[in-house]
């Protein structure tokens, strides 16, 4: 099913919005959890970012940008706001019953586990993280999407809401103070 | 270290990748039974229209002064209460909506002027409602 039709199915039937999140979940939570490195501030991230595309997927326009595009846009906005304010909101998951809740907390552990054993096994990764973690978020988020998303100049771009000079211009001066970091003289 | 050799290590490092979640299925769960945050910033501009109310009935069963007058009397008598509500108010609340239907308008991806104002009708009746309350006080100076 192309975006279109699929936008188009979740407008007339928005329970078709499990299509979207079964195909999008995992690679924009993969994203979330790479920015951030917390497997749990990453599943608190991903929530609130699905959250805002089903709330607003009735107005999405598909000639602006792609679905896949438009939830790493979302998703971007959200880790930013994580940054800065380091606060759990976790809104969605407090509506559901008390039962639920401590099933989700415990999936959520489950889940800790794994992805922290899968993180040990990264340390050059984890290393690079930790340095970019000290950059201004304009250059975390640039470098995070072409180093680690492997995603080309254009979609960063299209992503960010920026043309690709200044994104270029944004990556070089990125790149140059991570690897001063990394490398210090 | 030469940058081109720093990106190429970048580019060829080995990346943490996920390929199950135990938690995903709850979270659908949770996202469809989401529903809309109700609007909280209409409550604070409540107060100055309970004012303006107030000021209007008043003018309309003591005639002998207008509603502006009550308005500037009013004002005058309570200076720091009154600028709190009927300046500070109503401009964060113009500023604070204008700028989520600038953040709107950039998570839609330009959906058109249409869309955009049936996603964000409360918004753009919130900047309407406080411009009106601020214009009644610029009136009554």
């Amino acid at each position: 099913m192309s975006d279109l039709e699929l936008i188009a199915q979740i407008k007339q039937d928005p329970a078709s919005f499990s299509i979207l999140f079964r195909e999008y979940y995992l690679p924009i939570y993969g994203y979330i959890f790479r920015r951030t490195g917390e497997a749990e501030a990453a599943a608190d991230i991903a929530s609130e970012t699905f959250a805002k595309a089903f709330k607003s997927i009735p107005y999405f326009n598909y000639r602006g940008i792609a679905i896949k595009v438009w939830l790493y846009r979302i998703a971007t906005n959200e880790i930013n706001l994580y940054h800065r304010n380091q606060t759990k909101r976790n809104s969605y998951i407090s509506r559901l019953d008390p039962s639920l809740i401590q099933q989700y907390h415990q999936y959520i552990e489950d889940d800790k586990l794994i992805l922290e054993h899968e993180l040990e096994k990264h340390q050059q990764y984890l290393e690079v993280l930790h340095q970019l973690k000290t950059l201004p978020l304009k250059y975390q988020e640039v470098i995070s999407l072409r180093y680690f998303e492997d995603k080309d100049n254009k979609e960063i771009a299209e992503i960010l809401n920026m043309n690709e000079g200044t994104l270029k211009s944004i990556l070089s001066r990125g790149l140059e103070k991570l690897r001063n970091r990394c490398n210090p003289i | 270290m030469e940058t081109s050799e720093f990106e190429n290590k970048l580019h060829h490092m080995s990346k943490p990748e996920i390929n199950q979640l135990s938690h995903q299925n709850l979270v659908a769960h949770a996202i469809s039974r989401a529903k809309e945050k109700s609007v909280v910033s209409l409550w604070w501009l409540a107060i100055p229209a309970f004012v303006i109310i107030m000021l209007w009935m008043k003018s309309m069963y003591m005639p002998q002064h207008g509603f502006f007058t009550y308005l500037k009397e009013t004002i005058s008598g309570q200076p720091p209460l009154m600028v709190f509500i009927f300046y500070f108010v109503p401009v964060i609340l113009t500023l604070v909506n204008a700028l989520t239907i600038k953040k709107t308008n950039y998570l839609l991806g330009g959906p058109g002027i249409f869309k955009l104002l049936q996603a964000v009708g409360h918004n753009v009746v919130m900047i309407l409602l406080a411009l009106f309350i601020l214009s009644l006080l610029i009136i009554s100076q």
